[in-house]
């Protein structure tokens, strides 16, 4: 089911093209989720170019939910930092939610130590917590059975600080 | 009248003569004073004489001994005719030697004349039988004295009987006043020029004994030197060494050839044992007749050593090395000829050169022994520094190992982490936490989610003893940490009294996930994952 709804995106600004994040296919469609694979060794310009390309792609597709993997990324700084939290930022404001996937341990001692939490975004430990997340959220219809699902726990009160 | 003229003639004559004699006198004097060398000086010496076809001219000098008693003769310079060398140059005779010597210095201020050996009654046999064979038929010995001090004697001879005219005695006794003085300047002149290459010599061996500090080069500068002062063809240098009784050969010169034989023998009764023993200069001279006499060395013994080929030297010249208390060897030269080749003057030279090289030798013995305490003393150094070098990095290398062990142990210790279910891990905290700990919990908090795939963790603080606004802080970092792995945090083991402080410090723990205790955290945790806890029916 997700295989089949993967869907080659076209490259749409040159600079991404000479930084080369179309040759590692970085934008993916998957049913309602747009799933960004993050290259690793971004300059400050391609991370922006990087950003413009996830808000148009979430224009185009109407994407729910916006899935940042960055497993490939083993550096971090400040201005790295700010892309995640301002790129969630403006997801957010277009109506879509951000999952941040598969961030490494180094990267997330390095933005803790910047105090960049991300409290706005959720984050997960890889791509698959990601995609249960994001089916829980999406299959959960709000107030639809007496019985709580087995995952209801996630929503009650006591994971107030799961997202936070 | 014809008497008178003739008388008046003869006087003329006699003028004229007379005035060619002081003419030639004078020529003489000026030839004699003037004369650059010895052999200028015999050959002046020789002009009037060849009118009276003398075979020999010698110029003889007279030593005295060190007492001031006439010693011997050496001939300085002479002039003879073809196969008539009777005294060859530089020839020296013992005056006890020569039987005709009492002769001839009998009478200090008139010259001898004897004009037929053969016949002549002042002679004993014995001068008569050694003038002949020497093919001396007459002689005239013109002394050269000053008052009281023979200088030496102009000898004249004849290989056959020969009158003296009147003349040629008043010549002689002429030459008497005359000479002396001339020959006196030179053999003074001639003394102090020995005196100064001597003094020469002395100052160049302390010159260079001075830079000199191993022991074979002394010895054969000393051999060089010592050569240059006196007849020491005939040398050798041993040193005694006190802790076995030796004696050591260190040079041996023999007829002028350098060897090192450094032999060694036990000390006995030697030549060189009595020097080292009495540690006094010693001249032995004649030893033939005192060997003679001595019960060691019989005359039969002597020639039956010459036979071997072993030579016994006449004259032996020992001074002993002494420095400071110690004697530390000595010195000799030999003569294999003359029974009387040293005098106290050649003594005094050698005892000179001796006290010299018996410094320099303690120096080179003593800088020998400070190189060798220097090395050894470095060498022990060396290997101590080397253990202690050793022992240390063995120390400091087992501490490493206690301390790398011990802070391995620690750190697993201090931050445990414990999966107790599928997804869920408990990290319980036991002691203080300071700011290199919180790194520690925090990494191996991350590490432990990526590898359990942890959704929810619980942080037991129940072994934390004082939670102030540092630990709060900390722990802080290490949640949000958590969540940005998707990892949830429940905090326990806040006990009354930390609830207590933390609420009086003011600090803001309203976003985090806290129980009282590890049990409630654990039913917490497990029902957000799905699992139902029950009794077994």
């Amino acid at each position: 089911m997700i295989g089949e709804e993967v869907k080659m995106l076209e490259p749409l600004d040159e600079s991404l093209e000479m930084a080369g994040i179309t040759n590692v296919s970085a934008i993916q469609k998957l049913e309602n989720m747009l799933l960004v694979a993050v290259p690793r060794d971004l300059t400050d310009q391609d991370v922006l170019s990087l950003r413009r390309l996830v808000l148009e792609n979430v224009r185009q597709y109407h994407s729910q939910w916006v899935l940042l993997d960055f497993s490939r990324v083993d550096i971090c700084d400040s201005f790295f930092g700010r892309f995640i939290q301002s790129t969630a930022k403006m997801v957010a404001l277009m109506g879509a939610e951000v999952i941040v996937a598969g961030l490494q341990d180094a990267v997330v001692e390095t933005m803790v130590e910047l105090g960049m939490t991300l409290p706005s975004v959720h984050s997960v430990l890889d791509l698959d917590d990601a995609l249960a997340l994001s089916r829980e959220y999406s299959t959960t219809p709000p107030l639809e059975s007496d019985e709580p699902a087995s995952n209801d726990l996630l929503l009650d009160s006591n994971c107030s600080g799961y997202f936070c | 009248m014809n008497k008178i003229e003739e008388l008046e003639q003869q006087l003329q004559i006699v003028q004229m003569e007379s005035q060619m004699q002081a003419r030639a006198l004078y020529q003489f004097c000026r030839d004699l004073s003037t004369a650059q060398s010895d052999d200028d000086l015999i050959q002046v010496l020789a002009w009037p004489t060849i009118e009276t076809e003398a075979a020999t001219v010698n110029l003889i000098y007279v030593d005295s001994d060190d007492a001031g008693g006439l010693e011997r003769i050496r001939v300085i310079a002479n002039w003879h005719r073809e196969d008539e060398d009777i005294f060859p140059l530089g020839s020296r005779y013992q005056l006890s030697e020569i039987p005709l010597s009492q002769l001839l210095l009998a009478d200090p201020d008139t010259p001898l004349l004897i004009s037929d050996v053969e016949k002549d009654d002042r002679l004993n046999d014995e001068s008569r039988a050694w003038l002949l064979q020497k093919n001396v038929y007459a002689l005239a010995s013109i002394p050269l004295t000053l008052p009281g001090h023979w200088i030496g004697i102009v000898l004249l001879t004849w290989c056959q009987p020969h009158n003296f005219s009147e003349q040629e005695e008043i010549v002689y006794n002429g030459l008497v006043g005359v000479v002396t003085p001339v020959v006196n300047g030179r053999r003074l002149v001639a003394e102090a020029q020995k005196r100064m290459a001597e003094l020469q010599a002395l100052n160049e061996l302390g010159r260079t004994l001075r830079g000199r500090l191993d022991v074979p080069a002394i010895l054969e500068e000393t051999y060089y030197q010592a050569s240059r002062l006196m007849q020491a063809t005939d040398f050798y240098i041993a040193l005694y060494e006190p802790d076995t009784n030796e004696i050591v050969l260190l040079i041996d010169v023999i007829e002028g050839h350098v060897t090192k034989p450094y032999a060694r023998w036990k000390a006995r009764r030697g030549f060189a044992e009595y020097v080292i023993q009495h540690r006094e200069p010693v001249i032995a001279q004649d030893t033939y007749a005192r060997w003679a006499d001595s019960r060691d060395v019989n005359v039969h013994k002597r020639t039956e050593l010459n036979e071997l080929g072993v030579r016994i030297p006449r004259s032996v010249m020992g001074v002993p090395l002494i420095a400071g208390e110690e004697v530390l060897g000595m010195i000799a030269v030999r003569d294999y000829e003359n029974p009387k080749a040293y005098t106290q003057h050649d003594l005094d030279l050698l005892t000179v050169i001796a006290n010299q090289v018996a410094i320099a030798l303690q120096n080179a013995r003593m800088f020998d022994n400070l190189e060798q305490m220097v090395k050894e003393r470095t060498a022990e150094l060396e290997r101590e520094i080397a253990e202690r070098e050793r022992v240390e990095a063995e120390r400091a290398r087992l501490q490493e190992e206690i301390i790398k062990a011990q802070r391995l142990a620690i750190q697993e210790l201090s931050t445990p982490v414990i999966p107790i279910m599928d997804r869920i891990i408990v990290m319980p905290l036991i002691g203080s936490i300071d700011t290199l700990r919180a790194r520690d919990i925090t990494r191996n908090l991350l590490a432990g989610i990526t590898r359990h795939r942890a959704k929810v963790v619980i942080l037991d603080i129940t072994g934390v003893p004082i939670v102030d606004s540092g630990v709060a802080d900390h722990l802080n970092k290490t949640i949000q940490a958590a969540r940005l792995k998707g990892a949830r945090t429940i905090v326990t083991g806040i006990s009354d009294a930390v609830a207590e402080t933390i609420v009086d410090l003011g600090i803001d723990w309203s976003n985090v996930e806290t129980l009282s205790d590890l049990q409630t955290g654990l039913l917490s945790a497990l029902s957000s994952m799905g699992f139902k806890l029950g009794r077994m029916a």
